[in-house]
């Protein structure tokens, strides 16, 4: 009976998925008063579109992200969504019966085979009679073939899984005979896709959200209390990497972020996680930190369109009907948009792709100069000079108290400027210079993580790349300059110091003694 | 926010229509037995969107928005020239130079002035630095390719030259300093990808950098050391554009013939920089059309 409700409601709108969440929202508060789903928040920039074009924004990400609870694997897109492959061991009558599987990591993927709850994953027949609807279902639209077929249950110790298929398949008898499907048979293989995000959500939602928020956006219910602000994935940029300066983060820096934590920030270290569990949360934030930036994109090329609400209203006062205009946005929306998307989706895509080739990561061709009184006295005179210029911001001494710190910067995008002085990251967040002489390097503490960040600067923050002004060994001595500042010796080593000390010493007083 | 237990309730994809039906038959007896549900570990679904595949994608429609005000694509009958001069009307309150700044900060970069390049009045008070462009290239005109050489973009006495800039979107900046201390360009493009990189001192050879997309408005460049820098480019996917020279003088050449909305913008502009979108102008094969803009001194946003 259930399932024959469920039947009618998925032929009623098939694919609609925001009304069905509303509809299922409004029935469960209406019923026991549980707590929602979690939904993704839709972005600032897409609230000052125009209202079509912040519906057509928003249609296409629950399209191509689903929502936090059913996420969409977007092949498109470099995530490692995790795939397991696996074999029926013995046949099924019906398709809700569990079936004895066995379960193996598919070979490209890293995701370990150590999770205890597939439930959720997408389940692809690779072969079997079921394997002709898996094709079936390729290429088409995800709203008119969600799945085709879903994990209901998983028993590691027994490797049992028990399988639904959604009735808008199985049972719809008017569809040709190809598009039929039958229970598991012993034999048929499938794949398992999705593992590691729905690990991710699990893991980011029990250990991230509360700062990071659902939609990753930096404002968990945590965040208001913090002054550093935790990270906004949506622009995509990540402060500390070892790649280039207009290259993304890699796996690897988000997994060493997550691992060791930001020292002198609410960022704690997470170095108890197993790898299992580091790799599935860094996943998912990377898909998260592409799923906001595609948002972004999206939203550009209708402020591009001139789609924004400030621009039409602009528009209209300089004499275009607001009929014509949303006449044009509507004509933009069916004949332009999904190829722009595609298109911005595309250079999202790459964009990550491009930061894990190793031409993306800053490698010292040289080692590191020792750091010796001579390269920490070179390193002070560059901090001070006009090529590096560090104590512009980072002040004389290198506490973090430079002149711009005290300056009114321009706001972007305007002729204003701020009313309070001091510099301003890509996210609107107050921020200051390091202070150098505190030991507390928040992007690592090995002398590479700090040529890295003079090289490829801190991303979205006003620290620039000096990669290309600087040559190696100038950075090199500005990293044991840099690091040298801690102890209070400015480029004077202890040595040094105590070759001064015995000089002054041994020297006689000027002018003193006499008879 | 929290995900809290029974969170199948909310279990919810056109997918997932059992799990509809658990959430429905769970609601009568109001937080039965529904599977498996503790802490965060909320259920999840997954749904598969293949990518679709090269040259599948969706072609773009040929008719883009806005010009010729006309509709129907144009042949091109032939190609006209649009000529004209951006006039202050009024007498604006004169700015501020910039070289103070620069010398608390940078005095080596204040030795030659740091003139406020906001507005910059000509001969005639004609507008220098502002933007005359087409939004987007005519329908149906075949558009010319960019020309091969890159653009140059230099730093000197502490200033971006030029401080504006039409460009070819798939046409190469060159990045050069000509000062003695490092600069870091700093492009704030909103479709392309934004570009940071520091320039040393004395580089002739530079760095190239190339939009990925056009804009529909000039965006900004900054350095972030020297913090009054500012320039502005506009890179666009045709050659319909103009910056007005220190004049307030503009000229665009072989324009396909028709009738057209031009974009005016400058960056002292209130209202987003635009003075305006919808400068309607008609280009007649062999011609030469002048069109003088005027601008209004309360348009200024200092």
């Amino acid at each position: 009976m259930a399932s024959d409700f469920a039947s009618t409601i998925s032929a009623v709108s098939p694919g609609r998925l925001g009304l069905l969440t509303s509809l299922v929202a409004m029935v469960t508060l209406a019923g026991c008063g549980e707590a929602m789903s979690p939904k993704f928040v839709t972005s600032e920039s897409t609230a000052k579109l125009a209202k079509p074009a912040q519906r057509a924004v928003e249609t296409e990400l629950v399209k191509d992200f689903g929502e936090p609870n059913h996420s969409v694997v977007w092949e498109k897109l470099p995530v490692d969504y995790g795939a397991f492959e696996g074999v029926v061991e013995e046949s099924a009558k019906n398709f809700s019966d569990p079936v004895k599987v066995k379960l193996t990591r598919k070979a490209d993927s890293k995701i370990a085979l150590a999770h205890d709850d597939l439930r959720g994953a997408g389940l692809v027949w690779t072969s079997g009679s079921n394997a002709d609807a898996s094709a079936w279902t390729k290429g088409r639209d995800p709203k008119e073939v969600p799945l085709d077929y879903e994990v209901e249950h998983f028993d590691p110790v027994a490797s049992t899984l028990s399988v639904r298929v959604t009735p808008a398949i199985a049972g719809d008898q008017t569809k040709p005979k190809e598009e039929k499907l039958d229970p598991p048979q012993a034999g048929d293989k499938f794949t398992l896709l999705g593992p590691m995000l729905t690990q991710g959500h699990k893991l980011y939602m029990t250990h991230c959200e509360h700062c990071h928020g659902v939609t990753g956006d930096g404002k968990g219910p945590t965040a208001s209390y913090f002054d550093i602000k935790p990270r906004d994935y949506r622009l995509g940029r990540f402060k500390f990497t070892s790649t280039k300066s207009n290259d993304k983060a890699t796996r690897d820096d988000l997994v060493r972020t997550v691992r060791q934590g930001i020292p002198g920030t609410y960022m704690p270290s997470f170095l108890l996680f197993k790898d299992e569990e580091v790799g599935p949360i860094v996943e998912y934030i990377r898909w998260l930190a592409m799923r906001g930036e595609f948002e972004e994109k999206s939203d550009a090329e209708f402020v591009n369109g001139q789609f924004g609400a400030e621009d039409i209203a602009q528009r209209v006062k300089g004499g275009e009907t607001r009929e014509s205009i949303e006449t044009k946005l509507a004509e933009y929306i069916a004949n332009d948009w999904p190829a722009a998307a595609e298109d911005a989706a595309g250079r999202v895509a790459s964009s990550w792709v491009a930061a894990e080739s190793p031409d993306a990561l800053v490698t010292p061709k040289i080692a590191r100069t020792p750091d010796t009184p001579e390269s920490r006295e070179r390193g002070r005179k560059l901090f001070h000079s006009e090529t590096a210029k560090c104590s512009q911001c980072h002040g004389p001494v290198g506490k973090g108290d430079g002149a711009q710190t005290e300056d009114y910067q321009l706001i972007l995008g305007t002729n204003k400027k701020r009313t309070v002085p001091g510099l301003f990251d890509d996210w609107g967040n107050p921020i200051k210079p390091r202070d150098l002489t505190s030991g507390i390097y928040r992007g690592g503490r090995r002398p590479l993580d700090i040529y890295r960040r003079v090289y490829s600067g801190i991303k979205g923050t006003p620290m620039p790349p000096f990669g290309t002004a600087l040559k190696e060994e100038e950075i090199w001595d500005l990293v044991n300059y840099a690091m040298s500042l801690p102890y209070g010796t400015g480029s004077e080593t202890p040595e040094l110091r105590q070759s001064k000390i015995a000089s002054s010493i041994e020297t006689p007083p000027v002018g003193g003694g006499g008879n | 926010m929290r995900v809290t237990a029974k969170t199948s309730l909310t279990f919810v994809a056109p997918a997932a229509v059992l799990a509809l039906a658990a959430t429905v038959a769970g609601l009568s007896g109001c937080g039965g037995a529904q599977g498996v549900t503790t802490g965060a570990s909320a259920p999840t679904a997954i749904t598969i969107r293949h990518g679709k595949e090269k040259g599948e994608a969706v072609p773009v429609a040929a008719k883009g928005g806005g010009n010729p005000a006309g509709g129907g694509p144009v042949a091109a009958a032939g190609f006209g020239t649009l000529k004209g001069k951006v006039v202050m009307q009024g007498t604006p309150k004169p700015l501020e130079s910039l070289t103070a700044e620069a010398e608390t900060k940078a005095p080596i970069c204040a030795k030659a002035g740091i003139p406020n390049e906001k507005l910059v009045l000509g001969e005639g008070n004609g507008v220098a630095n502002v933007f005359i462009f087409l939004a987007k290239a005519p329908p149906g005109v075949s558009v010319p390719p960019p020309p091969g050489e890159p653009v140059k973009f230099d730093q000197k006495d502490c200033r971006f030259l030029p401080h504006a800039l039409i460009i070819r979107a798939d046409q190469g900046l060159r990045l050069l300093n000509s000062d003695g201390v490092t600069h870091n360009t700093h492009i704030y493009a909103t479709r392309s990808d934004p570009f940071n990189q520091a320039i040393p001192p004395h580089d002739a050879k530079g760095l190239e950098y190339q939009f990925q997309k056009s804009e529909a408005k000039p965006i900004e460049v900054k350095c972030d050391i020297h913090s009054w820098m500012r320039a502005y480019q506009l890179p666009l996917d045709h050659p319909w554009g103009a910056v007005t020279s220190p004049n307030g003088e503009f000229e665009i050449k072989n324009v396909p013939a028709g009738t057209y909305k031009f974009q005016v913008w400058h960056e002292a502009a209130g209202g987003g920089g635009y003075l305006d979108r919808n400068l309607e102008v008609t280009i007649k094969p062999n011609e030469v059309t002048t069109k003088d803009i005027p601008y209004d001194v309360s348009k200024l946003e200092l």
